[in-house]
C-alpha cells in the first residue's frame, strides 16, 4: 500500500479526521469530524449516554453533546467545542463503483488510528437487512471501527462504517449521512428520549398515540421548559401527535422559536401545557474542552 | 505458545495443517490420521486444544466420534468440515464442542479460532449463525445494533410470548389461541429467532429484559 | 486395597446399583440424553433444561426397554420438568428429612445412559444454605450446592445421601460451578403442581416495562445509590397495577422493599408465592416520590 504515491498522506489526513469516542467504559467506537467548527458523525449504537466524550487524533479530549440520533438509520450528530478541525470530505457515495479501493479508519480493539484497506464490493440493499442502502466492502473491521469512516482511494468519505455482514464491512452511505444531518437540524433539538406509547383516554374506548419521554438531558430544550421523566408528550396545540414523523416536523425550522407542547403527567384527564424554546444559539450549548 | 493435536484423513492435508499452525507459533504436539488414533494416544500428553478436520469425509460421523467419545468435555475442540449444516453444529456447539468451521476459512481466522478455543471460549462462524445474530461489532455495539435492526414481533407472535412467560406448552397455547400445535411451533421458532434465544426460557428472560413481556 | 476401601467400594455401587432401579435416560433427538428419577410410579423427574422438545419424549427403563414418555409441565424456576410413563414403576426412596445434610455430607449422583446402563458421579454437599432464590423468584430450600463432576448424561439423576436416600435432582443450573440438587421437597411441590395444573402459577401486576436511567439531580434527592429503574409504558385495563392506580409514566423504583434496577428485579417478585399478596411499590410520579399498594393477581393470559 505505501507503493502507491501519495497514500501515506491520504491515510494520514483520514486518519486526523478520525476521533475515538467512549462513554465512561462501556467500550468504544469511532467517529467522524464532519466540519472544522466541531460537528461530528458517528453510529447512533456507539454514543451511550448523553455525554460522550471524544478523543481527536492529536490526543485532545473534547466533552460532546449529542445534537441528533437516529436509531432507524443508526446515526448521531455530535458536537463539540473546538474549532479549525481537520474535517473529513464526503464523497458522493452514488459514484462510488465495485472494485475501487476502500479504507477504513477506526479505533479496532482500543488502537487508535488504525487503517483498513479492501475493496468496495457495491453499494445497495442487503437481503436480510431491510431496505436501506449499504456500501459494502471487503474491509477487515473489528469492534471499535463502528462509526469511522470508509474512504475511497482520494481519502474522501463515502460512508459511515456500521457493522460487518460475514467477511464484508458495511457502511451507511455518505449520501445518507448528508441527509440525516439536513433534516435533523441542530437547531430541532429537543434533548429527550422518548418511547411511543398508547395512552388511555377517559371516558372514550379508543387509546390515543403519546411519547413517554424516558430522559431528558440536563441543559437541554426539554430541560428548561421543566419537562421531566414519565411526561407523556401528546402533541403541539396545533397538531396531535401520530407517529415519530409528527414530531421530527414539529421540530423542524431554524433560529430561535417557541414550540407550544401538550403532555400529560401522572393523571391522564388533566392536559397541561409548557412552552418549549428551541433553537437557542449554538455558544449557550456548547461544551467545554476537558 | 499454545499445543494442538491434529486429526485429518489425509496426509497433505495433515502436513498442509501442520505448516500452517507452525508458521503462527502453535506448537503441535501430535498428528493422527484418525480420532481413533487419537484417542489411544491422549493419556501421554497434554494440549490446549485438538483441531479435527473431517474435509474429504462427512461431517456427520466426525462429530458422533467426538461426541460419542466425551471428547468435548475433557479438550477444547475445533472442528473443521466442509458442508457442516448449521443445525449439526448448533448440535455440537450444545454438545460442547468450542468451534466449528467451514474448512475454507482463512488461516488467521483458524489461528484465532484456536487461540479463543484453548482459553475456553466458544467461536461461533458466521456461516452457522441465524441472521439476526450475525451483525454488528462489539459485545457492546452488538447489542445496540441488532436492537437497532431486530424485527419487531408481530402481534401474535407477542401473545404468544405473554404465554410462554406465563409457562404455557404449545398445547395449550394452540387450544387457547384456537389454531394448529403446528402454527404455535412456527410461532414459537419466529419468536426464538427474533429475539436471539435459543430456548424458550431464554426467549423469556430476553423478552423481560426488553420490556417485551408485561409482568 | 484395604478392607476399608473395598468395603466403601461395594457399599457406593450397591446404593448405586438400588438408586438405579428408579433411574431412566431421558431424550427426544437422535443423539445425547439426559436423566431422570421415577418420583412417584408413573412419574418421572428430569432437568427442564435438558429436555429440548415437549413432544416425542423417551425413556430407557431400568429393564432396557425404550418407551415413551408425555409431558405433564416444565418449570424452569426450578429447572424441573415431569413426565408421565406408565411403564415407569418403582419409585426412587426419597430422604424425609433434607434439612440434615450438611456441607461435606458425601453426595452420590446416579442417573442412566441411554444404552450403557446406570451412570454414577461421587462427591460431596459443598453448601448448604437454608433458604435462597433464584432469578425467577423461586425459592429452593434449602439451597444444596455440589462439589460433583457431574456428566451431561448424569443431569437431571437422583442426588443421594450416604442413606442411600434421594435427597434431590442433579443440575448445574444455579450453581455457576458444580451442581445444584433441586432439593426434594422442592420437586414435590413442583410434581404436584406440574401434574395438576401443567404450569407453575406467577404473579401478575399488568405492566408493560422499560428500563430508564434515574436523573442524576433526582437520584440524589432519594439518595438512591442505582442508577436505573423500570417506567411504566402500559398499564393493562382491570389488572392490579390499575387498580392500584399506576399510570403510564410512573418510575417504579421499589417493589415490596426491594429495589428496582433492573426489569428482572420485578419479576424476581412475583413467583407463586407472591399470588394473592398485597405489595408495597415506590415510584416517582411529576419528579415526586409516590407510595401505593398492588394486590398480585395470577397472571394467567387465556390459561384459564
Amino acid at each position: 500500500m505505501a507503493a502507491i504515491p501519495g497514500f501515506g498522506e491520504i491515510a494520514e489526513q483520514l486518519r486526523r479526521s478520525t476521533v475515538l469516542i467512549h462513554s465512561g467504559g462501556r467500550g468504544s467506537g469511532s467517529g467522524v469530524v464532519w466540519s472544522s467548527d466541531g460537528v461530528l458523525v458517528t453510529n447512533a449504537h456507539v454514543v451511550h449516554g448523553s455525554r460522550p466524550m471524544v478523543q481527536l487524533w492529536d490526543g485532545r479530549e473534547f466533552e460532546a453533546v449529542t445534537q441528533s440520533r437516529d436509531s432507524r438509520r443508526d446515526l448521531a450528530q455530535l458536537r463539540i467545542g473546538a474549532n479549525n478541525l481537520p474535517a473529513a470530505i464526503a464523497a458522493d457515495s452514488s459514484q462510488v463503483r465495485p472494485g475501487e479501493l476502500a479504507i477504513a479508519v477506526g479505533n479496532p480493539l482500543g488502537f487508535v488510528g488504525a487503517l483498513a484497506t479492501g475493496v468496495i464490493h457495491g453499494v445497495g440493499p442487503l437481503r436480510r437487512l431491510g431496505a436501506q442502502s449499504w456500501v459494502q466492502a471487503d474491509v477487515r473491521l473489528a469492534p471499535g471501527n463502528s462509526g469511522g469512516p470508509l474512504a475511497d482511494a482520494r481519502g474522501r468519505v463515502v460512508g459511515i462504517n456500521t457493522m460487518v455482514a460475514g467477511r464484508l464491512a458495511l457502511a451507511i452511505p455518505s449520501n445518507e449521512v448528508q441527509d440525516f444531518l439536513s433534516v435533523g437540524p441542530a437547531d430541532g433539538w429537543l434533548g429527550v428520549t422518548l418511547h411511543p406509547a398508547s395512552i388511555p383516554r377517559p371516558g372514550f374506548r379508543r387509546r390515543i398515540f403519546g411519547f413517554v419521554i424516558l430522559e431528558v438531558e440536563p441543559g437541554s430544550p426539554a430541560a428548561q421548559a421543566s419537562l421531566l421523566a414519565g411526561d407523556i408528550l401528546l402533541g403541539t396545540e396545533e397538531k396531535r401527535f401520530s407517529s415519530i414523523d409528527d414530531l421530527s416536523r414539529a421540530l423542524r425550522g431554524r433560529g430561535p422559536r417557541v414550540l407550544r407542547v401538550e403532555f400529560l403527567r401522572g393523571d391522564y384527564s388533566r392536559l397541561r401545557r409548557v412552552t418549549v424554546q428551541l433553537g437557542a444559539p449554538l455558544s449557550a450549548r456548547s461544551s467545554v474542552a476537558a | 505458545m499454545i499445543r494442538v493435536f491434529i486429526v485429518a484423513p489425509s496426509a497433505l492435508g495433515r502436513a498442509g495443517l501442520e505448516n500452517l499452525l507452525a508458521a503462527h507459533q502453535i506448537e503441535v504436539a501430535g498428528s493422527f490420521s484418525s480420532i481413533d488414533e487419537l484417542t489411544s494416544q491422549l493419556s501421554d500428553l497434554a494440549v490446549d486444544a485438538i483441531l479435527i478436520d473431517s474435509t474429504g469425509e462427512k461431517f456427520e460421523p466426525f462429530l458422533d466420534s467426538v461426541i460419542g467419545l466425551g471428547l468435548a468435555s475433557d479438550f477444547s475442540v475445533v472442528l473443521l468440515g466442509e458442508g457442516a449444516s448449521p443445525s449439526a453444529s448448533a448440535e455440537a456447539v450444545r454438545a460442547g464442542i468450542s468451534a466449528v468451521l467451514p474448512n475454507d476459512i482463512s488461516p488467521d481466522q483458524l489461528v484465532a479460532a484456536l487461540h479463543a478455543a484453548a482459553s475456553g471460549l466458544l467461536v461461533l462462524h458466521p456461516a452457522f449463525v441465524p441472521a439476526e445474530v450475525n451483525n454488528g461489532f462489539s459485545a457492546v455495539s452488538r447489542a445496540s445494533a441488532l436492537e437497532e435492526l431486530a424485527e419487531p414481533l408481530t402481534p401474535r407472535e407477542n401473545e404468544v410470548l405473554q404465554m410462554l412467560a406465563s409457562g404455557l406448552g404449545n398445547k395449550e397455547i394452540a387450544a387457547k389461541l384456537a389454531i394448529s400445535d403446528h402454527t404455535v411451533k412456527f410461532h414459537v421458532a419466529s419468536i426464538l429467532s427474533k429475539l436471539g434465544a435459543a430456548t424458550r426460557t431464554e426467549a423469556v428472560s430476553i423478552g423481560i429484559r426488553r420490556g417485551l413481556v408485561l409482568l | 486395597m484395604s478392607a476399608e476401601l473395598i468395603a466403601l467400594s461395594n457399599a457406593l455401587a450397591e446404593t448405586t446399583e438400588r438408586a438405579a432401579a428408579s433411574a431412566v435416560a431421558v431424550y427426544t433427538e437422535a443423539r445425547g440424553s439426559s436423566s431422570g428419577v421415577v418420583w412417584r410410579p408413573g412419574v418421572i423427574v428430569t432437568a427442564e433444561h435438558a429436555l429440548r422438545r415437549d413432544e416425542d419424549i423417551q425413556v430407557t427403563l431400568p429393564d432396557g426397554r425404550v418407551v415413551a414418555a408425555s409431558l405433564a409441565g416444565r418449570d424452569d424456576s426450578t429447572d424441573l420438568a415431569v413426565l408421565k410413563c406408565a411403564e415407569a414403576a418403582s419409585p426412587i426412596a426419597a430422604s424425609a428429612d433434607v434439612s440434615a445434610v450438611k456441607p461435606g455430607s458425601l453426595a452420590l449422583v446416579v442417573g442412566r445412559t441411554r444404552a450403557s446402563g446406570p451412570v454414577a458421579a461421587l462427591g460431596a454437599v459443598s453448601l448448604v444454605v437454608s433458604e435462597r432464590r433464584t432469578w425467577t423468584g423461586t425459592s429452593l430450600a434449602p439451597y444444596i450446592r455440589l462439589d460433583v463432576g457431574l456428566q451431561p448424561t448424569g443431569v437431571g439423576g437422583a442426588v443421594l445421601d450416604a442413606h442411600g436416600q434421594a435427597i434431590g435432582i442433579a443440575t448445574p443450573r444455579f450453581a455457576r460451578f458444580g451442581a445444584i440438587a433441586v432439593p426434594a421437597p422442592t420437586v414435590n411441590r413442583v410434581v404436584d403442581a406440574l401434574l395438576q395444573k401443567g404450569r407453575i402459577p406467577r404473579g401478575y401486576l399488568g405492566v408493560g416495562l422499560q428500563p430508564v436511567r434515574l436523573p442524576e439531580a433526582l437520584r440524589q434527592t432519594l439518595q438512591r445509590q442505582e442508577k436505573t429503574a423500570a417506567i411504566v409504558l402500559d398499564v393493562e385495563p382491570n389488572s392490579p397495577a390499575q387498580k392500584a392506580g399506576i399510570v403510564i409514566g410512573d418510575i417504579l423504583v421499589a417493589l415490596a422493599g426491594h429495589p428496582v434496577v433492573r426489569l428482572e428485579d420485578i419479576h424476581a417478585q412475583l413467583g407463586a408465592e407472591s399470588i394473592g399478596k398485597s405489595l408495597p411499590v415506590t415510584f416517582v410520579r411529576g419528579g415526586a416520590l409516590q407510595e401505593a399498594s398492588i394486590v398480585v393477581a395470577e397472571r394467567t393470559h387465556g390459561a384459564e
